[in-house]
Protein backbone atom coordinates (compact mmCIF):
# COMPACT_ATOMS: atom_id res chain seq x y z
CA UNK A 1 0.00 0.00 0.00
CA UNK A 2 0.97 3.93 -0.61
CA UNK A 3 1.69 6.08 1.71
CA UNK A 4 1.27 9.28 0.19
CA UNK A 5 1.42 11.88 3.33
CA UNK A 6 2.81 10.33 6.51
CA UNK A 7 2.21 12.60 9.05
CA UNK A 8 2.88 13.61 13.23
CA UNK A 9 -0.18 14.40 14.96
CA UNK A 10 -0.16 14.09 18.49
CA UNK A 11 -4.41 14.55 18.39
CA UNK A 12 -4.44 12.29 15.58
CA UNK A 13 -7.62 12.44 13.66
CA UNK A 14 -9.19 15.77 13.83
CA UNK A 15 -10.61 18.53 12.42
CA UNK A 16 -7.36 19.15 10.30
CA UNK A 17 -7.22 15.39 9.00
CA UNK A 18 -10.51 15.14 7.92
CA UNK A 19 -11.36 18.21 6.48
CA UNK A 20 -8.18 18.98 4.55
CA UNK A 21 -5.43 16.30 4.84
CA UNK A 22 -7.66 12.87 3.68
CA UNK A 23 -8.43 14.99 0.46
CA UNK A 24 -4.95 16.10 -0.28
CA UNK A 25 -3.71 12.66 0.56
CA UNK A 26 -6.02 10.92 -1.93
CA UNK A 27 -6.58 8.50 0.89
CA UNK A 28 -9.16 5.27 1.09
CA UNK A 29 -7.37 4.03 4.74
CA UNK A 30 -6.15 6.04 7.43
CA UNK A 31 -3.52 4.22 9.55
CA UNK A 32 -2.95 5.21 13.17
CA UNK A 33 0.30 3.71 14.19
CA UNK A 34 0.37 3.85 17.73
CA UNK A 35 0.77 1.37 20.51
CA UNK A 36 -1.18 3.10 23.28
CA UNK A 37 -4.23 3.64 20.79
CA UNK A 38 -4.19 -0.04 19.77
CA UNK A 39 -4.46 -0.75 23.07
CA UNK A 40 -6.80 1.59 24.19
CA UNK A 41 -10.79 1.37 23.77
CA UNK A 42 -11.51 4.74 24.50
CA UNK A 43 -9.24 5.74 21.69
CA UNK A 44 -10.31 3.34 19.40
CA UNK A 45 -13.87 4.42 19.86
CA UNK A 46 -12.91 7.65 19.40
CA UNK A 47 -10.97 7.13 15.81
CA UNK A 48 -13.84 5.36 14.82
CA UNK A 49 -15.90 8.28 15.60
CA UNK A 50 -13.92 10.93 13.75
CA UNK A 51 -13.36 9.03 10.62
CA UNK A 52 -15.76 9.41 8.03
CA UNK A 53 -17.90 6.59 6.50
CA UNK A 54 -16.13 6.27 3.28
CA UNK A 55 -12.30 5.70 4.79
CA UNK A 56 -11.30 2.45 6.42
CA UNK A 57 -9.49 3.00 9.59
CA UNK A 58 -6.48 0.75 10.54
CA UNK A 59 -5.35 1.33 14.19
CA UNK A 60 -2.05 -0.59 14.94
CA UNK A 61 0.75 -0.73 17.01
CA UNK A 62 3.72 0.57 16.05
CA UNK A 63 5.80 -3.11 14.57
CA UNK A 64 2.52 -3.90 13.57
CA UNK A 65 1.62 -0.98 11.12
CA UNK A 66 5.33 -1.49 9.82
CA UNK A 67 4.31 -5.30 8.67
CA UNK A 68 0.71 -4.18 7.63
CA UNK A 69 1.65 -1.68 5.19
CA UNK A 70 4.50 -3.59 3.42
CA UNK A 71 2.60 -6.80 2.95
CA UNK A 72 -0.97 -6.04 2.02
CA UNK A 73 -2.69 -6.33 -0.92
CA UNK A 74 -4.98 -3.86 -0.35
CA UNK A 75 -4.88 -1.40 -3.11
CA UNK A 76 -5.05 2.27 -3.01
CA UNK A 77 -3.25 5.38 -0.70
CA UNK A 78 -3.07 6.08 3.03
CA UNK A 79 -2.56 8.79 5.02
CA UNK A 80 -0.33 7.45 8.09
CA UNK A 81 -0.78 9.20 10.84
CA UNK A 82 1.90 9.03 14.26
CA UNK A 83 1.90 10.44 17.38
CA UNK A 84 5.40 11.61 18.14
CA UNK A 85 9.16 11.71 16.44
CA UNK A 86 9.73 8.86 18.37
CA UNK A 87 7.36 6.38 16.14
CA UNK A 88 8.46 8.09 13.12
CA UNK A 89 11.85 7.60 13.72
CA UNK A 90 10.76 3.33 13.99
CA UNK A 91 9.07 4.06 10.52
CA UNK A 92 12.57 5.67 9.16
CA UNK A 93 14.53 2.95 10.70
CA UNK A 94 12.48 0.27 9.06
CA UNK A 95 12.78 1.88 5.48
CA UNK A 96 10.39 4.15 5.21
CA UNK A 97 12.78 7.44 3.67
CA UNK A 98 10.75 8.50 0.43
CA UNK A 99 8.45 11.27 2.77
CA UNK A 100 9.06 14.76 3.81
CA UNK A 101 7.47 14.11 7.10
CA UNK A 102 4.65 16.52 8.17
CA UNK A 103 3.91 17.99 11.13
CA UNK A 104 0.40 18.78 11.78
CA UNK A 105 0.58 19.08 15.55
CA UNK A 106 3.07 18.70 18.63
CA UNK A 107 0.91 20.19 21.22
CA UNK A 108 1.95 22.94 24.39
CA UNK A 109 3.39 20.07 27.70
CA UNK A 110 4.42 21.05 30.87
CA UNK A 111 8.21 20.71 30.30
CA UNK A 112 8.61 21.77 26.19
CA UNK A 113 9.72 24.30 24.81
CA UNK A 114 7.87 26.34 21.95
CA UNK A 115 8.86 26.60 18.40
CA UNK A 116 5.70 27.74 17.30
CA UNK A 117 2.34 27.52 18.65
CA UNK A 118 1.68 24.14 16.92
CA UNK A 119 5.41 23.22 17.42
CA UNK A 120 6.76 22.52 21.33
CA UNK A 121 9.70 20.18 21.81
CA UNK A 122 10.93 17.78 24.63
CA UNK A 123 14.92 17.93 24.76
CA UNK A 124 14.25 14.14 23.81
CA UNK A 125 11.86 15.60 20.44
CA UNK A 126 15.13 17.59 19.56
CA UNK A 127 16.96 14.75 19.83
CA UNK A 128 14.56 12.12 18.38
CA UNK A 129 14.17 14.76 15.23
CA UNK A 130 18.29 15.22 14.86
CA UNK A 131 18.14 11.51 14.68
CA UNK A 132 15.72 11.39 11.72
CA UNK A 133 17.75 14.23 9.69
CA UNK A 134 20.48 12.19 10.11
CA UNK A 135 19.07 9.26 8.11
CA UNK A 136 18.14 11.75 5.16
CA UNK A 137 14.53 12.54 6.06
CA UNK A 138 13.64 15.99 6.34
CA UNK A 139 10.33 17.11 8.28
CA UNK A 140 7.54 19.93 7.69
CA UNK A 141 5.80 21.97 9.22
CA UNK A 142 2.47 22.27 7.70
CA UNK A 143 -1.16 21.97 9.48
CA UNK A 144 -3.02 22.10 6.66
CA UNK A 145 -2.21 21.34 3.03
CA UNK A 146 -2.22 25.19 1.59
CA UNK A 147 -0.14 26.66 4.46
CA UNK A 148 3.20 27.08 3.78
CA UNK A 149 5.51 24.84 4.24
CA UNK A 150 8.42 25.47 6.90
CA UNK A 151 11.78 23.12 7.63
CA UNK A 152 11.07 21.87 11.06
CA UNK A 153 15.46 21.90 11.63
CA UNK A 154 15.30 25.34 10.20
CA UNK A 155 13.02 25.96 13.01
CA UNK A 156 14.82 24.65 15.40
CA UNK A 157 18.16 26.25 14.60
CA UNK A 158 16.21 29.71 14.54
CA UNK A 159 14.77 28.98 18.30
CA UNK A 160 18.43 27.99 18.99
CA UNK A 161 17.30 24.72 19.97
CA UNK A 162 20.19 22.94 17.85
CA UNK B 1 -30.22 17.06 38.02
CA UNK B 2 -29.25 17.49 34.81
CA UNK B 3 -26.51 19.96 34.30
CA UNK B 4 -26.30 20.90 31.01
CA UNK B 5 -22.44 21.85 29.94
CA UNK B 6 -22.37 24.03 26.35
CA UNK B 7 -18.55 23.72 24.53
CA UNK B 8 -16.97 25.12 21.51
CA UNK B 9 -14.13 26.08 19.45
CA UNK B 10 -14.06 30.02 19.68
CA UNK B 11 -17.37 31.60 21.01
CA UNK B 12 -19.81 29.80 19.79
CA UNK B 13 -20.62 28.21 23.28
CA UNK B 14 -21.04 31.60 24.70
CA UNK B 15 -22.60 33.31 21.55
CA UNK B 16 -25.37 30.72 22.00
CA UNK B 17 -25.91 30.93 25.42
CA UNK B 18 -26.42 35.17 24.58
CA UNK B 19 -28.93 33.72 22.03
CA UNK B 20 -30.48 31.63 23.89
CA UNK B 21 -30.91 33.73 27.21
CA UNK B 22 -33.33 36.48 24.56
CA UNK B 23 -35.07 33.78 23.92
CA UNK B 24 -35.98 32.12 27.24
CA UNK B 25 -34.33 34.22 29.87
CA UNK B 26 -31.20 33.09 31.99
CA UNK B 27 -30.81 29.85 33.20
CA UNK B 28 -28.89 27.76 36.43
CA UNK B 29 -28.73 25.01 35.28
CA UNK B 30 -25.74 25.76 32.49
CA UNK B 31 -22.27 26.22 31.86
CA UNK B 32 -20.39 27.65 28.95
CA UNK B 33 -16.53 26.09 28.16
CA UNK B 34 -14.69 27.85 25.36
CA UNK B 35 -11.74 25.93 23.87
CA UNK B 36 -9.68 28.87 23.31
CA UNK B 37 -6.66 29.55 20.18
CA UNK B 38 -4.29 29.12 22.45
CA UNK B 39 -4.95 25.97 24.53
CA UNK B 40 -3.62 22.84 24.32
CA UNK B 41 -6.23 19.75 25.23
CA UNK B 42 -5.07 19.39 29.26
CA UNK B 43 -5.51 22.66 29.85
CA UNK B 44 -9.04 22.35 28.29
CA UNK B 45 -10.18 19.10 30.14
CA UNK B 46 -8.51 20.55 33.41
CA UNK B 47 -11.50 23.10 33.16
CA UNK B 48 -13.84 20.23 32.47
CA UNK B 49 -12.64 18.03 35.16
CA UNK B 50 -13.42 21.27 37.61
CA UNK B 51 -17.00 21.29 35.90
CA UNK B 52 -17.84 17.44 35.52
CA UNK B 53 -18.04 16.42 39.19
CA UNK B 54 -19.89 13.93 41.55
CA UNK B 55 -21.16 12.42 38.76
CA UNK B 56 -23.84 9.90 39.31
CA UNK B 57 -27.74 9.13 39.04
CA UNK B 58 -28.77 12.53 41.18
CA UNK B 59 -26.32 14.21 39.09
CA UNK B 60 -26.39 13.85 35.64
CA UNK B 61 -24.28 16.21 32.65
CA UNK B 62 -25.75 16.32 29.02
CA UNK B 63 -22.68 18.08 27.45
CA UNK B 64 -23.15 20.17 24.20
CA UNK B 65 -20.86 20.37 22.03
CA UNK B 66 -20.10 22.30 18.76
CA UNK B 67 -18.64 19.29 15.85
CA UNK B 68 -17.93 15.26 16.22
CA UNK B 69 -13.71 14.49 16.27
CA UNK B 70 -13.16 18.15 17.20
CA UNK B 71 -10.35 18.70 20.59
CA UNK B 72 -13.72 19.36 22.45
CA UNK B 73 -15.53 16.54 21.52
CA UNK B 74 -12.43 14.13 21.53
CA UNK B 75 -11.64 15.25 24.93
CA UNK B 76 -14.91 15.58 26.79
CA UNK B 77 -16.05 12.30 25.67
CA UNK B 78 -13.74 10.75 27.86
CA UNK B 79 -16.52 11.59 31.09
CA UNK B 80 -18.90 9.91 28.53
CA UNK B 81 -17.45 6.84 27.71
CA UNK B 82 -19.01 3.78 29.43
CA UNK B 83 -20.79 6.10 31.86
CA UNK B 84 -24.32 6.30 31.61
CA UNK B 85 -24.87 9.53 33.40
CA UNK B 86 -22.70 11.91 31.04
CA UNK B 87 -23.77 12.13 27.23
CA UNK B 88 -22.39 13.74 24.77
CA UNK B 89 -24.59 15.60 21.56
CA UNK B 90 -22.36 17.12 18.80
CA UNK B 91 -23.67 19.30 16.68
CA UNK B 92 -24.81 21.70 19.07
CA UNK B 93 -27.58 24.83 17.57
CA UNK B 94 -29.49 26.43 19.41
CA UNK B 95 -33.13 25.20 19.17
CA UNK B 96 -30.99 22.01 20.43
CA UNK B 97 -29.67 24.09 23.20
CA UNK B 98 -33.34 25.88 24.04
CA UNK B 99 -35.59 22.29 24.49
CA UNK B 100 -32.19 20.99 26.70
CA UNK B 101 -32.68 23.70 28.98
CA UNK B 102 -35.99 23.54 29.38
CA UNK B 103 -36.79 19.81 28.92
CA UNK B 104 -33.96 19.53 31.48
CA UNK B 105 -35.66 21.06 34.54
CA UNK B 106 -39.09 19.39 34.30
CA UNK B 107 -39.60 17.42 37.42
CA UNK B 108 -38.27 13.89 37.28
CA UNK B 109 -36.24 14.46 33.92
CA UNK B 110 -33.35 11.99 33.50
CA UNK B 111 -30.60 12.38 31.42
CA UNK B 112 -31.73 9.35 29.12
CA UNK B 113 -35.44 10.57 28.90
CA UNK B 114 -33.85 13.87 27.42
CA UNK B 115 -31.50 12.46 25.23
CA UNK B 116 -34.01 10.82 23.44
CA UNK B 117 -36.58 13.59 23.37
CA UNK B 118 -33.54 16.15 21.79
CA UNK B 119 -32.56 12.65 19.50
CA UNK B 120 -36.31 13.11 17.76
CA UNK B 121 -36.00 16.76 17.28
CA UNK B 122 -33.02 17.40 15.72
CA UNK B 123 -34.19 16.76 11.98
CA UNK B 124 -37.05 20.16 12.74
CA UNK B 125 -33.72 21.92 13.65
CA UNK B 126 -32.23 22.53 10.70
CA UNK B 127 -33.84 22.70 7.02
CA UNK B 128 -34.66 24.07 4.02
CA UNK B 129 -37.38 26.41 4.29
CA UNK B 130 -40.19 26.17 1.76
CA UNK B 131 -40.91 29.70 2.24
Amino acid sequence: MEVSVFRIDDRLIHGQVITAWIAYADAKTIIVADDKAAGDEFTQSLLKMATPDSIQLKILKVEEAISWIQTTEEAGKALLLVRSPKEALTFIEAGYKDHVINVGNMNMKKGKTKVLGNLWVFPEDVELIKSIYDKGVKMEVRAVPNEKSQDVMELLKKSKLV
Amino acid sequence: MIHIIVTSHGGLAEGLMESSNMLIGEQENVECITFAPDMGAEELNEIYAEKITEVSNENQYLILCDIKGGTPFNVVSRYSFKNDNVTVIYGVNLPTLVTALLEAQNEGATLAGLTESLKQQFNETIGVSDI
